[in-house]
């Protein structure tokens, strides 16, 4: 079975899929390729906005969301974070 | 009058040195903890790091206030009393004693998993206030660390015993090793071999901590070398 996914794997899958696809995404297809719940995927969206990882793009046609620096250096640095984080017991 | 410690006049000098490593590598893990907090905007991250500052404050003052004993005291015995010294020397001392217990609150804070600002400040007022009014400084100083170690060292097991990562495990003997340490300097009025054991226990901790970074810095730069990206 696979292991459960913390916090920092979340935001990375969410940040790979708005990367993936040309670093411009709608919604639905975060929650399409994030795996997660309505709800939990719009608390990681709040943050995620919050942390200045991703922007919201409003338009016509909907909501879309924008990959940041911050975020492409959250996909750069991960394994490092993620290092980090384990070694100290911080994840 | 408050005695603080007892320390013989042989290990002059290497209190110092060793002072000064403890602040070195607590700032170095405050630092890489603060860039991680910078890359990922992880909460614990921030307080790890925040923590380390101040510890590493901490020691740079314990390492100042120890070259300021030395050059005053130079019997068979150095015995550092709060009231011998002038005020600056005093501000330093409480500046050491501050630094340190509000570093380990910060980290019990963070250990416990709780985001209140409230809460944060009742453990840290809690502990300064009783350290300021309290007569017996020197036992209050080491007791309290020493209870926020304990509640530090709880959270280490319990992250021990969810994932058996051998890394958490040198962390978690580190923090064993810095709360022997700091019951150990509960004694350190009591005979000089206590002040010399204590600084031994903490350089044990502070090695495993700073071999935790140097392994987490070694796999970046391999990683780096080797143009790999590892795919999570």
């Amino acid at each position: 079975m696979e292991k459960k996914r913390n916090r920092l794997r979340i935001i990375y899958d969410i940040l790979n899929v708005i990367r993936n696809r040309n670093g411009r995404i709608k919604p639905t297809h975060i929650l399409y390729k994030s795996n997660l719940s309505h709800q939990m995927m719009a608390d990681y969206i709040n943050e995620l906005k919050g942390k200045d990882f991703i922007k919201e793009i409003k338009a016509k046609h909907g909501r879309s969301y924008l990959i940041t620096q911050k975020g492409l250096n959250y996909l750069n640095q991960y394994n490092l974070i993620v290092d980090f984080t384990s070694s100290f017991g911080l994840s | 009058m408050v005695l603080l410690y007892l320390s013989p006049t042989w290990f002059a000098g290497y209190d110092i040195f060793l002072e000064v490593l403890f602040a070195l590598v607590t700032l170095a893990i405050a630092f890489y903890s603060l860039k991680i907090y910078k890359l990922s905007g992880q909460r614990e991250s921030k307080l790890f790091g925040i923590s380390f500052l101040l510890i590493s404050i901490s020691y740079s003052l314990w390492a100042i206030l120890n070259g300021f004993a030395l050059s005053q005291l130079n019997e068979n015995q150095c015995a550092l009393y709060l009231e011998d010294v002038g005020i600056l020397i005093n501000l330093g001392i409480y500046g050491h004693i501050l630094f340190f217990l509000s570093g380990i609150a910060t980290l019990a804070y963070m250990t416990l998993k709780i985001e209140s600002l409230k809460a944060y400040s009742l453990i840290l007022l809690l502990v300064l206030l009783a350290t300021i009014l309290v007569e017996e400084k020197q036992m209050i100083i080491y007791l309290l660390s020493s209870i926020l170690l304990i509640y530090i060292i709880s959270a280490y097991i319990e992250e021990y015993s969810k994932n058996k990562n051998k890394k958490v495990l040198m962390i978690l003997l580190a923090f064993f090793f810095l709360f022997f340490g700091r019951l150990d300097f509960i004694f350190s009025t009591i005979s000089y071999r206590f002040y010399v054991l204590g600084h031994v226990l903490e350089l044990a901790a502070y090695a495993l901590a700073l071999i935790s970074l140097i392994l987490v810095i070694k796999h970046q730069q391999k990683n780096k070398s080797m143009g790999l990206r590892r795919i999570p």
